[in-house]
């Protein structure tokens, strides 16, 4: 009888979130820049501390990417819907109320939470062609929101020849190129010709349905695609202070924050934390950016 | 020459050849609409999948291929997803290609992108235990302290990033409930598989507290050989002289049934009877109170195991049954036995109005012993419109005292007391379509006995005290919205019932009216509402909230019938504000006033004594204390620079009918309270300045407290005015220059 109440919630969470989306535009500065014909997601992975990769420590997320004609958009899965959400107070009303009882199903059943929770996780979002010939791109270091504009310029990518595998039951094949300061290996699917791959990786003549950087520090990984026409939206979220910057000062910004780390970040925004409080805590997240070239 | 020429022909006819080997090649397309961007342009071989060369079209949807290598191509294709691909077979002699593209369905073999269901949430940070343990790790917490981000304690409390982590599961169980530290230590490193991190980062709305209001949760996952059967951890250690310690641990975890048993004990110093300890109310309402003191030798500035001689055991029983999906019941048993040495000396001195000095020297030598039985029974159910969360909890404590005094006033003390606690907390949640009501209800019964015997020179002391405190709160909690404004109302009852029975006999030169009997009780009936109001406007926040509540109090001197009645509605508004300048800027500010009854303990009429020569007394006044307060923060931070600091400055007044008095009376030092309405101010000033290095990866960072209060006392009759001044720098400086290098320095 519980398998039947909870399966329940899971499609009143949904219909929450649908009918909240289209409620939502008012909240925050939402416009359509383009309609989809393919909407892919991909599995990111990531190593938090790559001076010490054989500890495992990885960290991994879920990022959406909206294909449209001119334009598409890379961002991440949940914490769009979180900040779609949040922003209409009703809904996140409802939205909190139904997590409450989320955990109380939980802590029943001796068990972990099944829906996802919403939050903030990736804060990158990438917007190409968009304006014509550039990239905006939206990310965050701390609570801080950035936006800056970076070239829209594909990579020099390399054939490798008699190279197949198959990927979400497409023939791809590979190809490699440097970007940034990273080597990176990518397999695209030429039975799907579309200009467009995760995060800033395009120029091949398929979809990139896999790629990762040769050290394996990054791999962004397809899990999925469907041909579906959606309107593709710029967002400036109504939650979020923007603040413009350019690309080499927001990778130095995000280094710096690295290295401070979020317990020192914290402790140093606390003006009334006791001496006691100061965990001796190893420094910051060592790890490089996708980025170096900065 | 014929051969010659041949050779000449051959020649041209070879770099002809040569020549049309690589050329350039351009070209358009589009569809009935007009130019096509994006298209796939593929130069391959006969072999269709043999990419040879490629180029995407432009904006115009023009393409340009330098240098194709013309020996293997074959043909030139142009796609592009939604139309149908077009082929064209290579032409040497042609270097320009246009293509019109006609419109075609999009066949896919598609793999649905499926809605936001996963366990755990992406925000999952997974540490595999195997690559954190070393070869003398025996427990969990040996682990735990490697990983980064974590912090564990002696006892076994966990810290991530920070802050203290909500839940602990074991494979998804939260067996231990509160409990959780005791099996920390108790589980061995070889039974664990990973050690799973689950954040929420929700509450970005609070950077103001910085507070993660929602919860860090740990989830330990064991090893497929460590379910399904018995498995544990036996440590023992022994020392000179006459030193042991031992863990046992026995933990078995089945679907449906779960177990988790320890055994600790030691003399070694570790206190652990603290672990886990059950905590037994959030409020100081649901106390009853201690008047006996059982001092016990704890010095905050040395290490606890260097100064506590104990004999510690305890035994904690905690299982989890499981019945069908609908019903967890988990029933936990704590049994503690301890025994401490104590050996203490003290010094006192008196500064009294004619200038002279009291002194008084103590050297206290005894033993202490506790035991300690802690039930609780947790129910969680789940069915389809009821949501229930019930926790039974009860905690039997009884402590024995014996101690040797000597010094100013030698003497013989035997204290004993005993303390009773029961207390159930429900948390229920009706659901009603997509609304849902919650109710809180907390119900709690205390009981507090108290003896003491004290043989001094050539009479004896005795004391009898009994305190029992019964408490019932139950509240909801609703939100309304409107706009850019919420409106949340929380209100309830709350009924508090306190007794105070005391007995105390064989002083005979106290002046006070004998017999030195109290029979007080003290009912507060109380209905509560508060509404709190929040807003936000752009980079500016606000929330008002005010805290109504009607008193209905009554206070009852048993010994001479006499019952006072009060009613009052007590006002507490409070109210604060954001603005967030810039990215760098913040100021922020909040401020009050509370209105709430005087402590009711303090309501009793005859003498009490603590301890030797120390004697209480109360009032028969009820009052009402009123405190404000302003708080003000400017916060600055350049994440760039690596620069932060930040100022606070704090003030609090305080209102108060009733001020505290110290007497002097033949060896007895009296405290007491006297009906002298005065205000007590207190200021505060917290700055703090953090440069981040980046060559180092540390920092340094500068922190200043400044802190001025005063205070009223009336001593032997005479008024005393006191100002007291605090001022705190320290300096903290910190690097991590190589994996394997952190410094710290604290000044």
């Amino acid at each position: 009888m519980n398998n039947q109440t909870f399966k329940k919630i899971h499609p009143v969470i949904l219909f929450v979130l649908l009918t909240c989306i289209t409620t939502v535009f008012s909240q925050n500065n939402a416009y359509i820049i383009d309609t989809t014909y393919l909407k892919c997601e991909y599995k990111t992975n990531y190593y938090t501390d790559t001076l010490a990769m054989e500890n495992g420590i990885w960290m991994n997320d879920e990022f959406i990417l909206q294909v449209g004609t001119n334009t598409s958009k890379y961002f991440s899965k949940l914490t769009d819907a979180y900040e779609r959400v949040k922003a209409d107070s009703k809904a996140w009303k409802v939205y909190q109320e139904q997590q409450k009882l989320e955990r109380e199903n939980a802590k029943t059943r001796g068990g972990m939470l099944e829906t996802a929770v919403l939050a903030r996780y990736g804060t990158l979002v990438v917007y190409n062609n968009y304006p014509q010939a550039k990239r905006t791109i939206h990310d965050a270091v701390f609570f801080d929101y950035y936006i800056f504009e970076d070239d829209n310029l594909p990579q020099q990518w390399t054939m490798v020849p008699d190279s197949v595998k198959n990927i979400l039951g497409y023939k791809c094949r590979k190809a490699v190129c440097s970007y940034r300061g990273r080597d990176y290996e990518a397999w695209y699917a030429l039975d799907l010709p579309v200009n467009a791959g995760p995060w800033k990786f395009s120029g091949l003549p398929g979809l990139i349905m896999s790629i990762q950087d040769t050290k394996g520090h990054y791999t962004f990984e397809i899990s999925g695609l469907e041909n579906t026409r959606e309107p593709i939206e710029y967002i400036e979220y109504g939650a979020r202070k923007y603040a413009r910057t350019d690309r080499i000062t927001f990778l130095r910004t995000n280094a710096k924050a690295s290295n401070i780390g979020w317990v020192r970040y914290l402790e140093a925004n606390s003006p009334q934390k006791k001496e006691s409080d100061f965990i001796p805590v190893s420094g910051g997240a060592r790890y490089n950016f996708l980025e170096r070239d900065f | 020459m014929r051969r010659f020429t041949n050779l000449f022909l051959i020649f041209i006819l070879f770099s002809t050849s040569l020549k049309s080997q690589t050329m350039d090649i351009k070209g358009e397309v589009r569809d009935d609409a007009g130019n096509l961007s994006n298209v796939v342009i593929t130069i391959t071989s006969e072999d269709e999948s043999d990419v040879i060369t490629y180029v995407i079209t432009d904006n115009s949807g023009n393409f340009f291929i330098k240098n194709v290598d013309m020996a293997n191509a074959y043909f030139i294709h142009a796609r592009l997803m939604g139309y149908a691909t077009q082929t064209i077979l290579l032409d040497e002699n042609k270097t320009d290609y246009s293509f019109l593209l006609v419109e075609e369905s999009i066949q896919l073999n598609e793999v649905l992108i499926k809605s936001a269901k996963i366990s755990g949430a992406g925000d999952t940070t997974r540490y595999l235990a195997s690559s954190f343990a070393k070869e003398n790790d025996i427990t969990l917490g040996d682990i735990i302290k490697r990983m980064p981000g974590f912090h564990v304690t002696d006892g076994g409390t966990i810290k991530y990033q920070g802050k203290d982590i909500s839940d602990f599961y074991v494979e998804g169980s939260n067996i231990m409930g509160a409990r959780y530290p005791v099996a920390v230590n108790s589980i061995h490193q070889g039974d664990v598989g990973s050690v799973e991190v689950i954040e929420n980062h929700q509450s970005i709305k609070l950077f103001e507290d910085l507070l993660f209001s929602d919860k860090t949760a740990v989830n330990i996952t064991l090893k497929e050989k460590a379910k399904n059967k018995w498995v544990g951890l036996l440590n023992i250690g022994g020392g000179i002289p006459n030193q042991w310690s031992a863990d046992v641990n026995a933990m078995r975890f089945k679907n449906m049934i779960k177990m988790l048993n320890t055994y600790k004990g030691n003399n070694t110093g570790n206190n652990i009877s603290t672990i886990g300890a059950f905590n037994s109310s959030g409020t100081i309402e649901e106390e009853a109170r201690e008047i006996i003191e059982m001092t016990s030798a704890r010095n905050p500035y040395l290490e606890e195991r260097r100064t506590l001689f104990n004999q510690s055991h305890l035994l904690s029983l905690n299982n989890q049954v499981l019945f069908g999906k609908a019903f967890v019941l988990t029933p936990q048993l704590d049994l503690g036995k301890s025994s401490f040495e104590n050996d203490i000396w003290e010094e006192r001195n008196y500064y009294l109005d004619n200038g002279e000095t009291m002194s008084i020297t103590t050297r206290e030598k005894g033993i202490q012993g506790q035991w300690k039985i802690s039930p609780i029974l947790r129910l969680e159910a789940n069915t389809q419109n009821l949501y229930v969360n019930n926790v039974l909890a009860s905690n039997i404590v009884h402590k024995v005292n014996d101690v040797t005094v000597t010094g100013t006033y030698p003497n013989q003390e035997n204290s004993e007391m005993d303390h009773i606690n029961i207390r159930n907390s429900l948390d229920v949640m009706f659901r009603r379509d997509k609304k849902v009501i919650g109710v809180k209800s907390v119900n709690s019964w205390q009981q507090y006995p108290q003896e003491m015997q004290i043989e001094e020179n050539d009479r004896s002391i005795n004391e009898n005290v009994k305190t029992t405190t019964l408490h019932s709160q139950t509240s909801t909690s609703q939100s309304y919205l409107f706009g850019k404004t919420t409106i949340s109302l929380e209100e309830g009852y709350f009924f508090n019932q306190k007794q105070l029975k005391s007995r105390l006999t064989g002083i005979q030169d106290l002046n006070y009216p004998v017999p030195f009997e109290n029979k007080f009780e003290y009912r507060n009936a109380m209905l509560f509402v508060k509404p709190t109001f929040s807003a936000r406007f752009g980079d500016f926040r606000t929330s008002l909230s005010m805290d109504l509540n009607y008193n209905h109090n009554i206070y009852a001197d048993e010994r001479t019938s006499q019952t006072y009645t009060k009613n009052k509605l007590l006002l507490s508004p409070y109210a604060s504000a954001t603005w967030s300048i810039n990215q760098k800027y913040t100021l922020s500010a909040n401020g009050g006033w509370k209105q709430q009854p005087e402590n009711s303990d303090n309501f009793y009429s005859s003498p009490m004594l603590s301890s030797y020569p120390y004697v209480q007394t109360g009032l028969i006044d009820y009052h009402n204390t009123e405190t404000a307060n302003i708080n003000v923060l400017v916060r600055y931070k350049n994440i760039l620079d690596g620069l932060f600091w930040n100022v606070s400055y704090n003030r609090l007044w305080r209102n108060g009918d009733l001020m505290y008095t110290q007497d002097f009376e033949n060896s007895y030092i009296i405290s007491g309270l006297t009906r002298k309405p005065h205000t007590t101010k207190l200021d505060n000033i917290f700055a703090n300045i953090s440069y981040m290095l980046d060559i180092l990866k540390g920092g340094i960072s500068l922190r200043g407290i400044y802190s001025h209060s005063d205070s009223y006392f009336i001593q032997n009759g005479e008024l005393w005015y006191s100002v007291s001044k605090m001022k705190q720098l320290s300096l903290n400086m910190y690097a991590s220059p190589l994996t394997q290098l952190d410094i710290n320095y604290h000044y």
